[in-house]
């Protein structure tokens, strides 16, 4: 029996953007980073010492679970770089790297994002997402290292300066992650259908994958 | 790989280490309620007054501070991070009063790391909660409406 393909059908076609390990350690990486944002920017918002929803229901004090939460990050971030030491060899090559395409994309995002027709190029990731890779790993790392810096001074000139870092890192990841929640969520036209690359199987409609990333999605043919 | 870290981690650890807070006299840092006095009543806004060995600030300057909270239950307290010795005023909508019905309760302080962890000192006082017609505790400026204000 002969089964037709239309293009409707090639379209919907899924395709695979991520492996079950990748998306496993993103969900570590984003659930201990929100329970972390969310009790340390109620920290630093002076609410300390009034437990949130989150510290009543657990019992334990807002800078407990904050604590607690970090050292969760640190074991994900450890045991992430140990295992998918590959992949993360991959990340950082497929996010270091420039092309001369790149500024005429990054010039027709803004509209690109509303409209989803966004310039050409070529990467496993695009331009945008290459700077927010590398910012937000760089961050990420700063983060964990201040946050045991924290830990294991406890107080002192040492603690002074972590805290600095660590307090600067934050303004700086947190509209950096309210951006990347923005984008991957799906809600701006350009990029809907995108959250389920890292979601339910990892696997996004091909017309999806070729708007945002087209050169990769014509190379998993 | 492993031997390569071992050694800049270990150094980095003893540096971390001699850099924590910990008291230079040997004896262990200390802390103790100079007011309110044991058996007081207290209507809020109440003063305390805390000492202690180790020198009291903000988190960003790495000094300790002083968590203050009722009943043992430090998950709902007030931060006193200023001063030593200084009066600190616990307002009628600190954290540490909502739900404090009126009666005799444990007023406890225990002196806190920048990083919020035990310093190892704590003190505590028995203390009467006024249901808004009591004494003071010392304070000047008392609220003679009835409960909390909320």
């Amino acid at each position: 029996m002969r089964t037709r393909t239309t293009a409707a059908d090639t379209a919907t076609e899924p395709v695979r953007r991520n492996s079950a390990r990748a998306r496993w350690l993103h969900a570590g990486v984003y659930a201990t980073t929100l329970v972390l944002l969310g009790t340390g920017w109620w920290l630093t918002l002076g609410r300390e010492g009034r437990p949130s929803l989150l510290a009543e229901a657990t019992g334990r004090s807002d800078a407990e679970i904050h604590t607690g939460a970090g050292w969760a990050l640190a074991a994900v971030a450890a045991g992430g770089a140990l295992i998918g030491r590959r992949g993360l060899r991959s990340l950082l090559a497929d996010s270091v790297r420039f092309a001369k395409g790149d500024m005429a994309w990054l010039r027709r995002w803004p509209a690109a994002a509303f409209t989803g027709r966004f310039a050409p190029h070529s990467g496993r990731f695009d331009p945008g997402q290459r700077i927010a890779n590398v910012a937000m790993l760089v961050l990420l790392a700063l983060l964990i290292a201040s946050g045991v810096g924290l830990v294991l001074a406890s107080g002192g000139t040492v603690f002074a300066w972590c805290n600095l870092i660590h307090r600067w890192s934050t303004y700086l990841l947190t509209p950096l992650i309210l951006g990347h929640i923005l984008i991957a969520s799906g809600v701006l036209p350009g990029y809907r259908g995108v959250w389920r690359s890292m979601h339910l199987g990892g696997r996004l409609r091909r017309s999806d994958a070729e708007r945002v990333w087209p050169e990769w999605t014509r190379r998993r043919r | 790989m492993l031997k390569k870290l071992t050694a800049p981690l270990a150094v980095g650890a003893l540096i971390l280490a001699g850099c924590g807070g910990t008291d230079p006299g040997g004896d262990g840092p200390s802390v103790s309620i100079e007011q309110p006095a044991e058996g007081d009543e207290l209507t809020a806004p109440f003063t305390v007054v805390v000492e202690s060995s180790e020198e009291l600030g903000t988190t960003e300057s790495g000094n300790h501070h002083v968590h203050l909270y009722f009943d043992g239950d430090d998950g709902t307290y007030e931060v006193i991070e200023s001063g030593n010795g200084e009066e600190y005023e616990v307002s009628a909508d600190s954290p540490v009063l909502e739900g404090l019905e009126p009666g005799e309760h444990t007023l406890n302080v225990s002196l806190r790391n920048a990083d919020h962890s035990a310093a190892g000192a704590e003190d505590e006082v028995t203390v009467t909660i006024g249901d808004g017609t009591g004494g003071g505790g010392g304070d000047e400026d008392e609220d003679d409406g009835g409960g909390y204000g909320y």
